[in-house]
């Protein structure tokens, strides 16, 4: 495999690094990214979907709270497309002191967070569901933002601007020239090859692992991993984001994001980002508090749960540290060359996907500066491809599509209404036999059936257009069940139980999946 | 109005018992809040498949599977009935004009629309050329617009799956890709080419094209679509046109076969006189005495309320509600509140981390008596007149052993020998 | 908070089985309509605001088997009955604004009986009418009576010696086109003991809700229970002769219309079909079951909306008394008209499509006669025929030995 070599590297395929990445190429630096798995497999991928107004830290964090606000503002300029102008509420429920209101209204005026009272029944006339006993409501410019969009968006204008975008590529070692940084080795995982990629500057935006990579340079940097969960619930039961409102705890966020809603979260600091469990009673604490905002969730369809690590940054020693939730959202950046000795080399960690862009503003400023050239950023007025019309992303967009093409072309997976041709012309337009990849990127399997109709579907049109190989395609097939069984074990109850009962009945016992000729098998190596 | 048996639930284990039962001159009721089992369970009668080794001969293995597993459906039905079944379930089939083939005796080895060689005792007629024992050619054919079916990758793994019995045996697949004449939809319904080859013209038409590419000695597989309410002469003319061996492959429901069989035991219940009411599921039963007197279906204003002197629940298990799960763990029988075994205890996992694996909670469902009444702990049957068969049962993983379709045909022949008095 | 048996919400027992899509009427015979999950539990997930993309969903006749064989209990039909009000926007065609309210329609063309049914039995007229309307040139349209049911009505005496007293909801058809089957009822109503109370009554509403104009099925609503609230007040049952509109008091007001109100929920539950009434009458042994016999095999087909009641099949029950007739029970799903559904430029081709089995079936009995309880499916029924269609309680009047008209 050649060796590359680029002005800047950034490891890390999160909202971080693919916002540095963009804000670099377009000042002009030669860009390579690199990322130990698919991007947006970290942080990024996994948390609710909000775009957030600040309101949630307009009293405990203001610092946070501001520059979400001001994020908030740019990234509905910038990247549209990627966003569902959903509105937010803050509400009071009965198990809220009404009395926080008015810190919470303080709070956002002090921040500059736009906020406005309404009144509990005009809070139910537009979100029906929501407790009959509210006290209080506030709305705020919450709103739901994709980042797989986003991420892929940022992704496409590094490689417009003549960039490389390397998922599947871990970094195995930092190239060190004395206390310099160089760049890195990476492997390419699917492959297992190396290959060598120089760079002027190395970025550090790895999020929760950035503590992994800091040691390469021989750097003690503790990032905490706070693990959250969230569960997607079928439908969207509130149409606007609903945050309770009172200091911020676990459970009490809604968001509306595509066709489901989530509700999140909780914060439980793991010792690895990569290890976790699911915990039942974690499950339980979410359909607790979703009952508080919405009596009657428990009825509802549980979808999906997963979990994600937030990355702190702690300043003190981990052991200090009681409760994540004390640790502050905002970013930090680690200028290892001002303070720890070692050249050409950046830590960007800590912050919020709500602040990326800024968080990467401020990142490659400081790398201009090291590199002695003042090329301004653009980021903060340049759109995303996709966003130049600056009109945000429209739920029924995909029923619109769909009844457009409704005799023109399949409906592949149903649920999602994705069709046959978008389905092979994103086959084409990526290396890759994982089926996950394009789940990401497609939102394949990601509806009630998770993936119980489209799974075969999708894997022999895999097979046909590409992989010609029928141990690729099973494997593909056995993988993808595996990865959507994963988050669904811990809701095996109800609707989605029923639903894994017919998917077993499909894969086992009609297809017999199970039994499938194993690759050993073939005489071909 | 008082029927002597009120079915719940129009499964293939529902379907057979009350047309057993009607057939036999007794007043049969079925009751059922939707359609399901035959068109997602789809038509071919697995007994056994899997012990987890590959099983070739159900019936000489049998004993032994159920040794060690004897509480399965099967010993509470007891192998006779499961044989009179099958014998009942062929002459019944041949009599619908949409016969079944198979014994017993042997597994055939059919491929599925993966291309997993996948054992199954009974089929209709018109799958049977596709057994892979013994090896063979093979032509699959698919059609472009048709999603639910890709020969490319279902000739790819039969040529790699096993043929079973011989060494010597080979095993060739290949696929054909065709566009069916006049149906251009992009998005073509499962349904309207299985009405398409209910036509002469279509077929022929397919034929014309396909023949000249076929090779001698193939057998030609197709989609499970040919024909829906003429299959058997659809497949007997395909065959004929083609001059080659055709047989049908299925695959993702709604199954074509499945809706076959369900429309003809539907329309021969009606001819024995048996009623159906589907779309209101039984909400509660009334009872007296250790006797299920009445069950109420919530009509549109109203309750109505159906009795019959015998009450056979054969609603299908967790996938279709017949046993209810909630978010906080309970679990439970909804009708009768029967007791449920083989729920794993609260602090243990329901279900395994590997998808592959078998799961603690797969087995829960009543357990029964030798006259298939719902049993409590104790062995009691709480509710004297009521009986449970089919996926409701416990002990049993048909997905996983291959024994979906047969705990249905042998318990619901079962209980109606129980309910008509007749000797096991 | 969320309501169990909210129609939306039951969205999310759907597994995606495509059950119902293989029971649609409908998506059998056209590719137009994509099936009732694609449009119902599918696209509802998509659907946000009052703007929705839907057009596909246009060709739901709503004929609601969807709803009777998932085997889950999604609402698919009121799902998608719904989701077309939104999707129809309080924009209603003239054609459809039209169709949709027979009692007007009624109100019109009764007066001028014998010269309207000429005019519009002429070629042109209906050639007029497809081009400037969209109402099909071959749609069978009612026949209007020459005289109503309601004028009759006030002039029928009441029986002297009654054991009970039932209030009688006769609906459109029966007033304006045919008033022969409200005679019967009321015939057979009186012969089992009742005294037939006959108010004042307007439209049920049901084909303004099936075209999407919630607002005006409202309005009838409110009309309709409002005069039949004060008879359930005093105790008495509400009797009706069509199962499409005995529905909409049963159930389509509260889960469609979301009427939830204490007086629309009694007199829901004192509305009952009249087989069934008459049929409960027969189970407390208080029928009358004097029949004299009718020799004659008679094709029996079950409407849509008479199962969603859920009630069995009482026509059925009731016609097995009658010595000497052979019921036979079609199995065909739909007739295809679902109500005005048939009579659209756009859909009559697809409606006949879909009732080309039950015709077949019907004929294939060689019957002299067809029974059928709803007065749409019969007259699409005779259209497909070509033979006469009766109500279930006109072959009762007749085996009771009364005199019509």
């Amino acid at each position: 495999m050649d060796n590359l070599t680029a002005e800047i590297l950034v490891i890390g395929g999160g909202s971080t690094g693919l916002g540095v990445a963009r804000d670099a190429a377009l000042r002009g630096f030669r860009t390579i990214l690199v990322e130990k798995s698919d991007l947006a497999t970290g942080t990024t991928g996994r948390f609710h979907g909000l775009l957030h107004s600040g309101g949630r830290y307009a009293v405990k964090d203001p610092v946070s709270a501001k520059e979400c606000i001001e994020e908030n503002r740019v990234l509905r300029r910038t990247a549209a497309d990627c966003i569902e102008d959903t509105g937010g509420l803050f509400v009071c429920t009965p198990w809220d002191d009404p009395a926080y209101g008015d810190e919470f209204l303080k709070g956002c005026r002090a921040c500059g967070i736009p906020v406005e009272e309404i009144s509990p029944a005009e809070a139910l006339r537009r979100e029906p569901h929501l407790h009959p006993k509210l006290s209080r409501a506030f709305v705020v410019p919450d709103a739901s933002i994709d980042s797989f969009k986003t991420l892929s968006a940022n992704a496409r204008d590094v490689e417009a601007h003549g960039g490389k975008v390397l998922p599947y590529h871990r970094v195995l070692r930092l190239l060190l020239e004395g206390q310099k940084v160089t760049g890195a080795v990476v492997q390419d995982v699917r492959s297992g090859e190396e290959r060598t990629i120089r760079a002027d500057f190395t970025v550090n935006a790895s999020g929760a692992w950035a503590g992994q990579i800091a040691a390469m340079a021989g750097l003690e940097v503790t990032v905490l991993a706070g693990k959250g969960i969230m569960v997607a619930m079928n439908h969207r039961l509130v149409q606007m984001v609903v945050n309770r409102c009172k200091r911020p705890a676990d459970g009490d966020i809604i968001v509306p994001i595509h066709t489901v809603c989530v509700i999140g979260t909780t914060d439980v600091r793991v010792p690895d980002p990569d290890e976790y469990e699911i915990e039942p009673h974690e499950v339980q604490q979410m359909l607790d508090e979703g009952e508080k905002l919405v009596p009657g969730f428990r009825q509802a369809r549980a979808l999906r749960v997963w979990g994600g690590v937030r990355p702190l940054y702690q300043a003190q020693k981990p052991s200090e540290v009681k409760d994540t939730r004390d640790v502050s959202r905002t970013y930090t950046l680690l200028d290892h060359p001002a303070h720890d000795g070692v050249q050409n080399f950046l830590t960007i960690t800590g912050g919020k996907f709500t602040t990326y862009r800024q968080m990467a503003e401020v990142t490659m400023n400081s790398v201009c500066h090291y590199l002695g050239t003042e090329r301004p950023c653009t980021t903060a007025t340049s759109p995303l491809p996709d966003s130049e019309t600056g009109r945000y992303y429209w739920l029924s967009s995909r029923l619109a599509k769909r009844e457009a093409n409704l005799h023109t072309d399949q409906a592949v997976c149903e649920c999602e209404l994705i069709s046959r041709r978008r389905l092979e012309e994103a086959f084409a337009q990526r290396d890759s036999t994982n089926l996950d990849d394009f789940r990401r990127q497609l939102r394949l399997g990601m509806g009630p059936c998770q993936g119980g109709f489209c799974m075969y579907r999708a894997t022999g049109i895999l097979h046909a257009n590409k992989a010609h190989s029928a141990p690729v395609a099973d494997a593909a097939i056995c993988n993808f069940l595996q990865e959507r069984w994963k988050g669904v074990v811990p809701l095996l109850w109800g609707d989605q139980l029923r639903q894994s009962r017919l998917d077993e009945w499909i894969f086992q016992g009609l297809l017999d999946v199970a039994h499938l000729p194993p690759a050993s098998q073939d005489k071909v190596p | 109005m008082k029927y002597d048996v009120v079915i719940v639930g129009v499964g293939l284990a529902g379907l057979t018992a009350g047309l057993r039962l009607a057939q036999a001159g007794k007043r049969v009721l079925l009751l059922a809040k939707g359609v399901g089992g035959t068109h997602l369970g789809g038509s071919a009668i697995d007994v056994l498949g899997y012990r987890p080794e590959r099983v070739e001969h159900p019936l000489a293995e049998l004993p032994d599977f159920l040794a060690a597993h004897q509480q399965h459906p099967y010993a509470r039905a007891g192998l006779p009935a499961l044989r009179a079944a099958a014998d009942w379930f062929l002459k019944l089939t041949e009599q619908l004009g949409y016969p079944f083939t198979g014994s017993l005796e042997d597994n055939y080895l059919l491929p599925t629309a993966i291309g997993t060689a996948k054992p199954s005792a009974l089929v209709p007629q018109s799958m049977a050329a596709g057994d892979l024992r013994g090896g063979g050619q093979f032509a699959i054919v698919g059609f472009r617009n048709l999603k639910d079916f890709f020969p490319a990758l279902l000739a790819d793994n039969l040529s790699r799956a096993h043929a079973g019995q011989s060494d010597q045996a080979t095993l060739t697949a290949r696929a054909e890709l065709l566009d069916p004449p006049g149906l251009t939809e992009p998005d073509l319904p499962p349904l309207d080419l299985a009405r398409a080859f209910d036509r002469a013209d279509f077929r022929a038409a397919i034929a014309a094209e396909l023949r000249p590419r076929l090779k001698p000695g193939e057998r030609v597989g197709f989609p499970a679509m040919l024909g829906l309410r003429e299959p058997l002469a659809a497949w007997q003319d395909l065959q004929a046109r083609l001059g080659a061996p055709v047989f049908e492959i299925p695959g993702l429901p709604p199954s074509v076969p499945g809706i076959r069989l369900y429309e003809r035991l539907k329309n021969a219940l009606s001819a024995a006189g048996a009623r159906l009411q589907i779309g209101f599921p039984v909400t509660e039963a009334s009872l007296a005495g250790g006797q299920c007197q009445e069950l109420v279906t919530s009509g549109a204003s109203r309750p109505y309320r159906w009795s019959g002197e015998r009450v056979v629940l054969a609603t299908g298990g967790i996938a279709s509600g017949g046993i209810q799960t909630e978010s906080d763990g309970a679990v439970r029988e909804p009708i009768f509140n029967l007791p449920l075994a083989g729920v794993p205890a609260d602090d243990t996992p329901r279900f395994r981390p590997a998808y592959f694996d078998s799961h603690p909670f797969s087995q829960v469902g009543l357990e029964v008596d030798g006259c298939l009444r719902p049993v409590d702990a104790a062995g009691r049957a709480p509710i004297a007149n009521v009986h449970a068969i089919g996926a409701m049962l416990a002990h049993a993983e048909p997905w996983r052993e291959g024994s979906g379709n047969g705990i249905s045909l042998a318990t619901g022949y079962r209980v109606s020998q129980v309910l008509l008095e007749e000797k096991p | 908070m969320i309501e169990v048996d909210d129609v939306r919400l039951t969205l999310d027992h759907c597994v995606k089985c495509n059950i119902c899509t293989t029971f649609c009427p409908v998506a059998n015979v056209t590719t137009l309509f994509p099936g009732p999950k694609y449009v119902g539990p599918q696209a509802e997930r998509y659907r946000i605001g009052d703007v929705t993309p839907d057009h596909s969903l246009d060709y739901c006749s709503g004929c609601g088997i969807c709803t009777q064989v998932c085997p889950q209990g999604v609402k698919i039909a009121e799902i998608n009955n719904k989701a077309r009000a939104k999707m129809v926007g309080g924009k209603i065609s003239l054609r459809n604004m039209l169709i949709a309210r027979p009692a007007m329609l009624g109100q019109l063309g009764m007066p001028l009986a014998p010269l309207s049914n000429f005019v519009l039995s002429l070629r042109p007229v209906r050639w007029l009418m497809e081009a400037v309307l969209g109402i099909h040139r071959d749609a069978p349209m009612p026949v209007f009576s020459w005289w109503s049911f309601q004028g009759w009505a006030r002039k029928h005496p009441a029986p002297p010696q009654t054991k009970r007293t039932v209030v009688y909801f006769h609906g459109c058809s029966a007033n304006y086109y045919e008033p022969k089957v409200g005679q019967a009822a009321v015939a057979v109503l009186e012969r089992n003991g009742c005294k037939v109370i006959i108010p004042p009554q307007g439209c049920c509403g049901l084909p303004l809700q099936s075209n999407g104009d919630y607002e005006n099925a409202r309005r009838y609503a409110k009309d309709l229970v409002s005069r039949l609230l004060p008879y359930v007040e005093q105790g008495f049952d509400i009797v009706a002769s069509s199962t499409s509109c005995s529905l909409m008091l049963k159930r389509e007001y509260r889960e469609i219309l979301d009427l939830d109100l204490p007086d629309f929920r009694r007199v829901s539950e004192h509305t009952f079909d009249i087989c069934e009434y008459l049929r409960d009458l027969y189970d407390q042994g208080e029928l009358d079951t004097h029949f004299q016999p009718v020799n004659l095999a008679v094709p029996y087909h079950a409407p849509c909306q008479q199962k969603a009641h859920g009630m069995g099949r009482p026509a059925l029950d009731l016609l097995h008394l009658i010595p000497g007739l052979q019921v036979i029970e079609m199995d065909a799903d739909c007739c295809g008209t679902a109500g005005t559904y048939g009579y659209k430029r756009e859909k009559y081709d697809i409606a006949m499509a879909v009732g080309a089995k039950l015709f077949r079936d019907i004929q294939a009995t060689k019957p002299e006669l067809s029974v059928c309880d709803s007065e749409t499916c019969r007259w699409q029924i005779v259209h497909g025929t070509h033979l006469p269609s009766l109500h279930p309680v006109e072959l009762m009047a007749r085996a009771y030995g009364l005199p019509m008209a």
